[in-house]
């Protein structure tokens, strides 16, 4: 599980994305808004039917409510009338987010953000007009840091931990280099485990314990809002996970640093500020998937080196293509750090294997991103050449061995400088090992000089070429044989931009615990100001496994492009064979985009329920790489998400405790 | 002393538990039509389940109406801001168990929009008012019964509301106790507070409050200040003192009601209750310290067994209100003061 190197499951999201997400939570909350309008017009119409209609509403949100039927009704009939082949434009949302947004995206968009208002507005109106009060919501959450604190949950918690670090040890046996690694795996799985069990009991327990003993009509009977009483309650415990933090994590860290061996410090004791490129293909069946080695776990792709036996057939790249490299680097003096980990796979084992130290040996190329592929080895070849003059000419001239060294590097970094390219051959790739090849800082040079004479630009039919590509292929065996292949993925290779400390970066990854905690209780709190105390529990519980698994259960159902529920059914019944297409009528296109909506709301179904696993940030951190604050970091990819999901559970929150007889629990 | 200023009303205010399903359950309270005035004393009276409490709830939100209204200071029972001028008791006073009686206050007190300084003043004055002094440090999980109610009733009062609404005050609480309760509350009112309170002591009830309505299933009964209703012109007392009880004076008697065409229905030495004889034995023993019970000096066991198991005012009294302690539930002394 922790030996396989830096990997992630998907791209974090990143600034750009996030108007996007907006879009996309517009869509899936606004819905869900509207579910929640829809129960409330029942609840309303069967309420006043005995009475004289006597209540007076918000013209505005009467207005609001209606505009969202409005929309949805028009949704539905413009994908009617497409089902019957009525051209009325694409109304299926997309499911991709980087594709155009579609008449059907920008109907449900509007929908959403109008059901939204129409839900935020009694709120608002409730409690805009500054009717919550800090005094209180600080008072109530003092409350329950107390009761928290009375029950004595932290010190169960410090014992268990204690318990587990006394013991861990033991089953802590790791190579040496992966210790670390180890360490901050388990420990913030054992971390994660107790403090989201001791968030569910908390968040779950706490208000329907006060309507169960009745304490709370002692509150309520007071000038509170009853939603202070949740805030007050959530930010009460928040305040307890934070300070059971805090104490785990200063021990997690003295044990870090207690025990932590040579190895596993150069491995992984820092935070490395990685530069990723994009990842592609040349000389593989298809462009952007390396060959496949019927892994069952995708996650890498593979190329193999040139066979003996047809050494000129078009050589496999996996070429990194860096948009755009940071302006700093190019003003550095000397190598320009690139560090790598990939897998290596092999057909047949030989007694290398054995030992543990195979090692295949491949070629690193650092070109200008414009240089076509064709060009680049016409380039090296040329560069090769020139160098071998160069350095023959030296050899005559330079007795000492240690100026011709200097010399031959002088040259390296001319020749970069002068080529816009850099290669180097024969680097040791060892099976899941951290290495290091360096690149002159003059070829970057060379790059900006490019860029600042002409600017790269996108053509037509193409996007805008990258500023540095780095080709990487297998050299020929030694041993003379190619069953060995190289497995590579995007982030398996990365410029080095810089190197931080590791306890920043320890505590970052913290924080996306105490970010899933959060959310947890969010969960459990929300839940717990309407059901019961084990209710709650449970419905948090169910929410969070299938949360673990949210990007699995995504990838399955965007993979089924075709068919449906209905479909099957019409199979099934008119006995017609699984792969035939359907014959086209009215009938069938109904049933296939019927199926597609059918596709289209179970994503969307998946969408609301929390992606925990981007808050486990184990990953980074055990393996040495810096978690970002900003892009791609903790704030667009676990703090937006967060609120994301925490401002409706808030509104949820709110209603259910607005309407909810506090003296009489059903 | 009341005034004709509204503080509570409720109109046609009907309640009816349902359970999840909508089923209807019980129906708790019947269209009731209810004012209290500012600066009364209300009792709501009623034997058990008949809405006494589902009453106080709807009026303090904590349920809402089924149909009708409650108003609290003119605005709907929903209101949150009209808690500002309320305190209240609950029947069962449950409060946070691992906080003491000072924690208590102080977090009732930072509900409400008191300033530091006199929040704490104001927690010390009503620590002292309750009798809480000596156990302020204590948390409120080892309190008894009775200290439960009356540091319930302490943050009932930390805002200094002008609505005191109390559920069953003076439940648990020991004689000296309810006195005190009867007393504060009386007090309340002479400060211009309205109070409403329910109970099932009769007698308590009877001694303060102004007007009292009368609960039964969920209805209405009876609503009238306390006298209006308890006075039975129907019948006549008279007290006399400086005379023994004789047959003559019995017959004279007889004869001078006969010409006036009534007839003696009782005539003997009236009793005091039984809280009158409680309150001065304690205030006696306190008087005098190392004071004991001494059969010899009484004489003997006092056995004055009440006839028809009625007081003074012929009403029936509460079996349930006796204390165990006592052997005999009434005691005759002739030499007790009359009540006024
Ligand atoms: N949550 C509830 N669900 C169903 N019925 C209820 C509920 N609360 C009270 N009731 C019923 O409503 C009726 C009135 O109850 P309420 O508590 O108001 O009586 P009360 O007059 O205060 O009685 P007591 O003197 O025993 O305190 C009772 O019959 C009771 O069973
Ligand atoms: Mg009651």
């Amino acid at each position: 599980m922790f030996a396989t190197g830096f990997y992630l499951e998907r791209e974090p999201l990143s600034l750009a994305q996030l108007a996007g997400a907006l879009v996309d939570w517009l869509q899936n909350f606004g819905a869900l808004a509207a579910l929640g309008l829809v129960a409330w017009c029942i609840a309303h119409l069967v309420q006043m039917r005995g009475r004289k209609g006597r209540k007076r509403l918000n013209p505005l949100f009467i207005a609001l409510v209606s505009i969202v039927f409005l929309l949805y009704a028009m949704v539905g009939a413009l994908f009617l009338g497409r089902a019957m082949g009525i051209r009325v434009g694409n109304v299926m949302p997309s499911t991709d987010p980087s594709k155009l947004l579609t008449t059907g995206d920008w109907l449900l968009a509007l929908a959403g953000s109008c059901a939204v208002l129409a839900v935020l507005l009694p709120m608002l109106g409730d409690l805009g007009t500054g009717r919550l009060r800090w005094r209180r919501i600080v008072a109530l959450a003092r409350l329950s840091f107390k009761e928290a604190m009375h029950r004595r949950v932290l010190l169960l918690v410090f014992a268990i931990m204690a318990l587990l670090f006394l013991f861990a040890s033991w089953f802590l046996t790791s190579k040496d280099e992966d210790q670390l690694r180890t360490y901050v795996w388990v420990m913030y799985f054992a971390i994660k485990v107790i403090f989201i069990m001791l968030a569910i009991l908390l968040g779950a327990f706490g208000i329907p314990t006060d309507i169960k003993s009745l304490s709370i009509h002692t509150i309520v009977t007071k000038p509170v809002e009853k939603f202070e009483i949740v805030l007050g309650r959530f930010f009460g415990y928040c305040a307890v996970l934070t300070l059971g933090m805090a104490v785990i994590s200063a021990l997690s860290l003295l044990y870090i640093y207690r025990g932590i061996n040579e190895k596993a410090l150069e491995e992984s004791y820092k935070a490395r500020v990685p530069v990723y490129g994009e990842l592609y293909f040349a000389g593989t069946k298809q462009k952007d998937k390396g060959e496949n080695v019927g892994r069952m776990w995708a996650y890498r792709s593979y190329i193999t080196g040139p066979h003996p036996t047809t050494p000129n057939a078009s050589r496999q790249y996996a070429i990194w293509a860096f948009d755009a490299v940071p302006a700093e680097i190019a003003r550095r003096d000397g190598a320009i750090p690139f560090e790598f980990s990939f897998d290596i796979f092999r057909m047949s084992k030989t007694k290398e294997d054995e030992q543990g130290e195979a090692g295949i040996y491949c070629t690193f190329t650092f070109a200008d991103g414009r240089l076509p592929l064709t060009k680049i080895s016409e380039r090296i070849e040329d560069a090769r050449k020139e160098k071998e003059a160069l350095n023959a000419k030296a050899r005559k001239t330079l007795a000492d061995k240690k100026a011709l060294e200097q010399r031959a590097d002088e040259i390296e970094r001319e020749l970069a400088h002068k080529y816009g390219l850099y290669s180097i051959s024969g680097v040791r790739v060892v099976d899941y090992h951290t290495l290091k090849v360096t690149a002159p800082a003059d070829l970057f040079r060379k790059l900006q000089e490019l860029e600042s004479e002409s600017p790269r630009e996108a053509t037509p039919g193409s996007t805008r070429p990258p500023s540095l590509q780095v080709l990487v292929s297998v050299d020929r065996d030694t041993a003379g044989s190619s069953s060995q292949m190289l497995g590579v993925a995007k982030r398996d290779f990365y410029l080095l931009a810089a190197e931080r400390p590791f306890l920043v970066n320890f505590l970052k990854g913290i924080v996306g615990i105490w970010f899933t905690l959060v959310l947890i209780l969010g969960i459990a709190v929300t839940c717990s100001t309407y059901l019961s105390g084990v209710i709650s529990m449970l419905v948090a519980i169910f929410l969070f496994f299938p949360g673990l698994f949210v990007t699995d259960i995504e990838e399955f159902a965007k993979s089924k492009t075709e068919g449906g529920p209905l479909e099957s059914l019409y199979r099934i019944a008119k006995g017609a064979p699984e792969a035939a297409p359907l014959d086209s009528s009215p009938a069938t296109s109904f049933l296939k985009s019927s199926d597609v909506v059918y596709r289209w709301w179970l994503l969307r179904f998946l969408t609301v329920i929390p992606d925990f696993n981007r808050y486990d940030l184990n990953n980074y951190v055990g393996n040495g790489f810096d978690i970002p604050w900003i892009d791609q970091g903790l704030f667009t990819d676990n703090l937006v998400p967060l609120l994301g999901f925490l401002i409706p559970c808030a509104i949820l929150a709110y209603y259910l405790m607005k309407f909810r007889e506090i003296a009489n629990p059903t | 002393m009341a005034g004709n200023e509204v503080v509570v009303e409720t109109r046609k205010l009907t309640k009816i538990y349902r359970d999840f399903w909508g089923r209807q359950k019980k129906v708790a309270l019947r269209a009731l039509n209810l004012q209290v005035f500012r600066g009364e004393i209300f009792g709501l009276l009623g034997p058990n389940g008949s809405g006494k409490t589902t009453t106080i709830k709807l009026l303090l939100g904590l349920l809402f109406p089924t149909d009708g209204d409650a108003l609290v200071f003119n605005q709907s029972a929903a209101e949150v801001k009209k808690n500002e001028r309320i305190g209240y008791l609950p029947e069962e006073s449950y409060l946070y168990r691992f906080l003491n009686a000072e924690e208590t206050l102080d977090f009732y007190g930072r509900l409400f929009k008191i300033d530091a300084g006199t929040r704490r003043a104001k927690t010390q004055e009503l620590i002292e008012m309750v009798g809480l002094s000596a156990d302020k440090k204590r948390i409120l999980k080892e309190y008894s019964k009775g200290m439960r109610q009356r540091i319930g009733l302490a943050q009932a009062l930390i805002n200094d509301p002008e609505l005191v609404i109390l559920d069953e005050p003076t439940s648990g609480l020991d004689p000296l106790g309810t006195r005190w309760m009867k007393d504060l509350i009386v007090r309340l009112r002479d400060q211009g507070k309205t109070v409403i309170m329910c109970s099932h002591r009769l007698e308590d009830v009877q001694d303060i409050c102004d007007r009292v309505a009368i609960l039964n299933e969920g209805e209405l009964q009876e609503l009238g200040s306390v006298r209006g209703l308890l006075e039975d012109v129907q019948r006549l007392e008279l007290r006399a003192s400086g005379v023994q009880l004789n047959d003559v004076l019995k017959r004279d008697l007889d004869e001078v009601l006969a010409r006036h065409g009534g007839v003696i229905e009782f005539i003997g030495h009236p009793v005091t209750t039984l809280e009158d004889l409680f309150l001065r034995i304690v205030a006696q023993s306190k008087a005098h310290p190392g004071r004991r019970y001494q059969p010899e000096r009484d004489g003997k066991e006092r056995d004055g067994k009440d006839r028809d198991g009625k007081d003074r005012d012929g009403k029936d009294r509460d079996g349930k209100d006796r204390l165990p302690a006592a052997r005999s539930p009434e005691v005759k002394d002739a030499s007790t003061h009359i009540k006024k």
